[in-house]
């Protein structure tokens, strides 16, 4: 790796955080019950977004829904999708995929020896994956944020 | 994992990402994964990563791109701006990954890591590579390459291997693969082997991996010195270069410059880490901080036809320091250590790791001074110089009150922007402020998010 001007890059690297397991800036509020602590000295713990959502920080990703395309699936247009790399997509997951270089959201469905992609509508019987789609799994949507406007 | 001992041989996995910024760049843009990419520095637009496929067009590593315009256009390559944020986050992902297979991970560069993988026997070494692979591909879309040996340079080599055979994974344990495949490598090719030392082995008839290896260690101690001796003991099997700890940081502040004329003397060194100790440290007594490592680096242009050389320093101190005079003492030890004569330094920097927050501080034994029931005097006069500075450099601007260390005429420091303009470079910018290349900073910020669905 070629070393040059910019110091910039190593200033980011550095700040290793997945190290430390406290991945994002996503430190959103926690709720305390105050009245608890008196009754019951032993809770310790503030509820944690990060460690709720997120299981394996090296493998999770943000991604932005758009349209309602994808409201048979249960996500909105502006929906936060939180995507998880490290697990393996099993019957009914949600995933992020992409087809021939694109992104496209749909459930990934197994029928025995088939394999399906299904975009939930009553009327939708599911797409077969075939060779020719250059299909790869990118990641399990493992939660879905709607924000209500 | 099988229980270890120390007793069992020492075994390197050098893991290295595949054109590292151009993966980055693909990770969240599918449809370029089969198109050739090159990234380019900011500066001034000179390809500072390459896929294979882009390399094969003739284009080499920092090349100005604006002079391949039209070879650019004609086999579709896609061209980014380079994109820190994203290429940071996506390392510290893959460092993370690999920090799962090993109980040492040494970090070596931003996409580069050394993991001991003492204890595994030859049988399952290859498999755990294609796992560790497989598992970083996955976790977050990374191709690495995985190269095995009993030692670094080793380990190194068998990386390269990995690479021009395609598999990706490749173990130089055993000794009989290695004498056979170390004769396909270079010694251009070794790690620590620069264009200089590789021709002055050329010259003597060393041309491949194995040639140096099996060369008599006179000549080559003779020729390259006690390097080149310890290269030549590493592709013997014989680890001279052990894993260095670096513990997971959890901040780190730096301060580097390149110079606009390369610089060879040490005092003029001295003088620009000087002023990068300074800065650093002003920021740490605003932050009320203290730092308790301290690394200072040097090297040469990269790309120049010119001998290489890259070295930096780690000092640790007891206590959290934040005082220039004495970080100023600190860097100079660490600067002194790795300076050598003769080389044309392009840039130098220094690194504070380890910081901590100075109330309450820790105060090292040698500080501390039991009769005064608190600091020692000498300790306690310092911080009071250092608050009267502060307070001076505030009131009547930065730079106002100095040490004599960082020198007075700092001219030479500056960047070349008195140099006259080059009308080439000028024509890039013009073409680049019409085309901004970066790619959003998809794991950084949130209103720069992939965006996935229809109505865009």
């Amino acid at each position: 790796m070629p070393f040059f001007e910019d110091a910039v890059y190593s200033e980011i690297f550095f700040s290793s955080l997945y190290f430390d397991k406290t991945v994002f800036d996503l430190r959103i509020t926690y709720a305390y019950s105050f009245k608890c602590m008196f009754l019951m000295p032993e809770v310790e713990n503030h509820l944690d977004l990060n460690t709720h959502f997120i299981k394996k920080p090296a493998a999770t990703f943000f991604v932005r829904a758009s349209g309602e395309g994808m409201r048979f699936n249960g996500i909105h247009d502006g929906d936060l999708l939180i995507v998880d790399r490290s697990r393996t997509t099993e019957h009914r997951c949600l995933i992020l995929a992409v087809i021939q270089g694109e992104f496209i959201i749909r459930r990934f469905l197994k029928q025995g020896m088939r394999k399906l992609l299904s975009t939930d509508h009553p009327r939708d019987p599911g797409i077969e994956i075939t060779a020719e789609m250059e299909f790869e799994v990118w990641g399990v949507i493992a939660h879905v944020i709607h924000t209500p406007k | 994992m099988s229980s270890t001992h120390l007793s069992d041989p020492e075994i390197f996995a050098l893991v290295d990402c595949n054109s590292f910024f151009c993966s980055c760049e693909r990770v969240f843009n599918p449809a370029v994964r089969k198109k050739p990419v090159i990234v380019l520095s900011s500066n001034d637009g000179c390809a500072v990563s390459l896929t294979p496929d882009a390399k094969a067009l003739g284009i080499p590593m920092g090349a100005p791109i604006f002079k391949y315009k039209d070879l650019v256009k004609k086999h579709g390559i896609q061209i980014f701006s380079s994109n820190f944020a994203l290429y940071g986050d996506l390392s510290s992902r893959v460092m993370a990954t690999l920090a799962e297979f090993t109980p040492e991970l040494e970090i070596y560069s931003i996409d580069e890591a050394f993991l001991s993988l003492r204890g595994f026997s030859s049988r399952d070494l290859i498999q755990y590579a294609s796992e560790i692979k497989s598992t970083v591909y996955q976790y977050t879309g990374i191709p690495v390459s995985v190269g095995i040996g009993p030692t670094k340079v080793l380990a190194k080599a068998a990386n390269r291997i990995a690479k021009k055979m395609g598999s990706g994974v490749f173990n130089l344990t055993d000794e009989k693969l290695r004498e056979e495949m170390l004769a396909t490598l270079k010694v251009g090719d070794l790690w620590g082997i620069g264009s200089r030392s590789a021709e002055k082995l050329n010259r003597i008839g060393l041309l491949t991996a194995r040639d140096f290896k099996n060369a008599s260690s006179r000549t080559v101690r003779d020729l390259l010195g006690v390097v080149g001796h310890r290269l030549q003991e590493e592709l013997r099997g014989v680890s001279c270069l052990s894993l260095a700890h670096i513990a997971p940081d959890k901040k780190q502040m730096i301060s580097s410059r390149s110079f606009g004329k390369p610089v060879f003397d040490l005092e003029l060194l001295k003088e620009a880490v000087a002023n990068h100790v300074t800065q650093l440290c002003e920021r740490l007594r605003e932050q009320k901080a203290g730092a308790r490592m301290l690394q200072v680096f040097i090297h040469t242009n990269r790309f120049k036809d010119a001998p290489q050389y890259f070295k930096m320093s780690t000092q640790t101190l007891l206590s959290a320091e934040n005082t220039t005079n004495v970080m100023i003492k600190v860097a100079f030890q660490g600067l002194e250590e790795i300076y050598r004569d003769g080389f044309e330094y392009k840039k130098c920097g220094v690194i504070l790791n380890d910081i901590l927050s100075t109330t309450p501080m820790q105060q090292s034994l040698f500080s501390y001074d039991a009769d005064s029931g608190g600091m020692s005097q000498a300790c306690e006069r310092n911080e009071r110089m250092m608050e009267v500075l502060d307070h001076i450099n505030a009131e009547m601007g930065s730079g106002t009150l100095k040490f004599a260390a960082c020198g007075v005429q700092s001219s030479h420091l500056r960047s070349g922007r008195l140099t006259k303009k080059d009308p080439e470079k000028e024509a890039y910018l013009t073409w680049k402020a019409k085309n901004d290349f970066r790619s959003p900073r998809y794991t950084t910020a949130w209103d720069e998010l992939l965006v996935i669905g229809s109505g865009r």
